[in-house]
């Protein structure tokens, strides 16, 4: 589904990517763990399609198709869902009414019709169930003045109406008491199926007491600098990130 | 440009004859009081970049104004049915000249609606005392030709404890397209304990091209609270010169809406004084640009006495070659202590050529005081773009709802639902993708 290669992203002039490589399949839950400023959400954001980062080699296939060449509505309509790490305020636009254009535009690009008002309010109000958001934040601007937890919760909301084919959560579990973490992760369980895959980028281990991953990846300084199964989080966290810096020190000197 | 610069007295010949034919010329007070504000308008001439208060508007394109008065026009009561208001008593102005049969007032106990025109006629000394409540020394050349004209216009008393629920709408019609002056002279005078919502809207046909001079002065007596919505939608080519003078007496309550669409060239003078303790003023304005438009405001709030507070946010878009002024001074008395002052104007542009100026002042002269001001000027947040394209929405539709997402926080303060509602509909339907937006907000 998407296929990254010798991935390399800077910004203003500063390299900050430097070389990353990622196959995901359909099913497939990858964790992407890393020190803070290692490049995490630089990677998702450019995912999603953020301007300002110059890419300087490398490639991003998803689905057949180049996926830096897609605006980042178009990636939407193509499936491409970002959960932010820090979701905007968006004053005067509804929460809801947001997301049926969102959804509508999406159907249109697949030739679907729109949908129906009552059909969409039923989703909704499934959805919201799900994340166990209270619907009185359906009604609301988006994101204004919600808690953090509360923004969180609204971005996997937003991803269960979009059902997206390709979900990268950046650091949706930061900031959140372990209620609203089991919320988050129970809602992310029951959107795991075999067509869909998701990127979790996580700080923390403790996300993944709750959802298990197929693959790990340990990104820092840019770089994947390993992959493995879950237990390699488990070894991260008894670790933590320390074993790190004498390796990318020592790249860093090589290069 | 070689055009030479009008003078004032370039006007007098035809002013003096435009004041002959103006109803009540032979009651001596009135006569006076004409020819004294068209002196004044002489002496003062008009103001030019130098004048600072007049320092972004270019004066020369009103001065080729011709110096007649407009005439009563005939309208249809369909052409105006858009800008009715539902629930509201309606006064009709066409060209500044009040029409019965276009306006509809119920008997509202403890309102007494007039028009000067016919107050001049029938109650000459009365209006005489009863505008003497509420007088002031014209500040520039426009704001004395507006005295010197005055024709027409409502006035509109609120007895003492009368809690109006039904809100007065006065609708302002331009349609004059021989570039004549439209003088209008509005009093509101709001008696003690009284509450009341008043809207004043000027709109004009598409193709009318003249000044209109409109002054609005209100009394504000002890414990009183007035919504004043004041909506201007005159057509692209005309001038709108407007002066709202405000006195609030003590524990009054002011709420000004001044929400300004057309003009060509439009300016909004407003001088409020909290004259009584614990007096309380909010103003939430609005102003929207485009193509050549010129629209300016110009902002004093007087803090004259202690305890008293005032809450100013003003929102503009400036989008094609347009500009906007903003200019706000908080004035802060030596005895005023324990005054709160807040002013906030904050502007978008939407294009390279559009321009804002903006200069909020403050001038404290008490030392016990909470002001606080500023301004901003941005374009659109870039992370507010991305995010709502993330989510499906495309670029194009994503600033535009953003721009009306920025408006509609002023907008929305609009406690008037059949006026929020017009109000919002009209900026909308000016943006592009309008329906996309309405589905949105
Ligand atoms: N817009 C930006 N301009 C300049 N530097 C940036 C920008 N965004 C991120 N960076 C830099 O890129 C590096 C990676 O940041 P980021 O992707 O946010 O890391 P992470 O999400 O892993 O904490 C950091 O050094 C950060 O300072
Ligand atoms: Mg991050």
């Amino acid at each position: 589904m998407l296929s990254i290669k010798d991935l390399h992203v800077s910004i203003d002039g500063k390299p900050i990517l430097k070389g990353i490589n990622l196959e995901v399949k359909a099913g497939e839950v990858h964790a992407i763990m890393g020190p803070n400023g290692s490049g995490k959400s630089t990677l998702s954001q450019l995912l999603a399609g953020r301007s300002g980062y110059t890419v300087d080699s490398g490639s991003v296939t998803y689905k057949d198709q180049d996926l830096l060449e897609l605006a980042p509505e178009e990636r939407s309509w193509e499936g491409v869902f970002l959960a932010f790490q820090y979701p905007v305020e968006i004053p005067g636009v509804n929460n809801t009414y947001l997301l049926r254009a969102g959804l509508n535009a999406i159907r249109k690009h697949r030739g679907e019709a729109e949908i129906n008002a009552v059909d969409f309010l039923k989703l909704v109000r499934e959805k919201a169930k799900l994340v166990e958001l209270d619907e009185s934040f359906l009604s609301r601007s988006v994101n204004q003045g919600f808690s953090g937890g509360e923004k969180k919760r609204n971005e996997i909301f937003q991803m269960a109406v979009l059902e997206p084919a390709l979900a990268i959560l950046d650091e949706t579990d930061s900031g959140l008491d372990i209620d609203a973490l089991r919320i988050v992760a129970e809602g992310i369980n029951k959107l795991r199926n075999e067509d869909r895959a998701f990127i979790l980028i996580t700080h923390y281990q403790r996300l993944l007491d709750y959802i298990e991953p197929d693959f790990v990846h340990v990104l820092a300084d840019g770089q994947i600098q390993r992959s493995g199964d879950k237990s390699l989080a488990l070894e991260l966290e008894r670790e933590g990130y320390s074993w790190l810096d004498s390796d990318t020190g020592s790249e860093t000197d090589a290069a | 440009m070689s055009a030479a610069l009008n003078q004032t007295s370039d006007w007098h010949p035809q002013l003096a004859t435009a004041l002959d034919t103006l109803p009540g010329n032979n009651i001596g007070w009135l006569a006076q009081r004409r020819d004294k504000a068209l002196n004044q308008f002489l002496e003062l001439g008009f103001p030019t970049r130098k004048t600072e208060a007049w320092k972004y508007v270019a004066t020369h394109s009103i001065a080729q104004i011709t110096p007649v008065l407009s005439q009563n026009a005939i309208i249809d009561s369909a052409q105006i049915a858009q800008w009715r208001l539902d629930g509201c008593d309606e006064l009709v102005f066409v060209d500044g000249i009040y029409h019965q049969s276009l306006s509809s007032v119920t008997d509202n106990a403890g309102l007494e609606i007039k028009n000067l025109a016919e107050l001049l006629k029938n109650s000459p000394d009365e209006t005489k005392a009863l505008l003497s409540q509420l007088d002031h020394k014209a500040h520039d050349a426009f704001d004395a030709l507006n005295q010197a004209l005055l024709r027409d216009g409502a006035v509109i008393t609120i007895a003492d404890d009368a809690l109006i629920e039904r809100p007065l709408h006065c609708l302002f019609v331009s349609t004059n397209t021989s570039k004549a002056i439209t003088p209008i002279n509005n009093w509101i005078f709001a008696g003690k304990n009284s509450q009341c919502s008043i809207v004043e809207t000027y709109i004009g046909d598409d193709e009318s091209n003249s000044l209109t001079s409109a002054r609005t002065n209100i009394k504000l007596a002890a414990n009183s609270e007035l919504n004043h919505y004041r909506c201007q939608r005159e057509s692209k080519q005309a001038y709108h010169l407007a002066e709202l003078q405000v006195e609030l007496a003590r524990d009054s309550r002011y709420n000004a809406y001044p929400i300004a669409l057309g003009g060509a060239i439009a300016r909004v003078n407003v001088q409020i004084t909290l004259a009584g303790q614990n007096a309380e003023c909010t103003v939430n304005g609005l102003y929207l640009t485009k193509d050549k438009q010129v629209s300016d405001h110009h902002i004093k709030m007087h803090h004259a006495v202690p305890h008293c507070n005032s809450n100013q946010l003003f929102k503009g878009v400036m989008d094609g070659a347009s500009r906007a002024i903003f200019n706000g001074l908080i004035l802060v008395d030596k005895d005023a202590q324990k005054t709160q002052a807040d002013l906030s104007n904050r502007n978008l542009l939407l294009s390279k050529l559009a321009d804002i100026n903006t200069k909020p002042e403050l001038e404290i002269y008490a030392d016990d005081v909470k002001c606080s001001h500023g301004a901003t000027i941005g374009q659109l947040d870039e992370k507010s773009i991305f995010y709502l394209q993330s989510r499906g929405i495309s670029r194009e539709q994503a600033e535009h709802l953003l721009t009306y997402a920025f408006i509609n926080d002023v907008v929305n303060r609009i406690k008037l639902a059949s006026l929020r509602q017009k109000i919002a509909s009209l900026i909308i339907g000016q943006l592009p993708d309008s329906e996309f937006i309405s589905e949105l907000v």
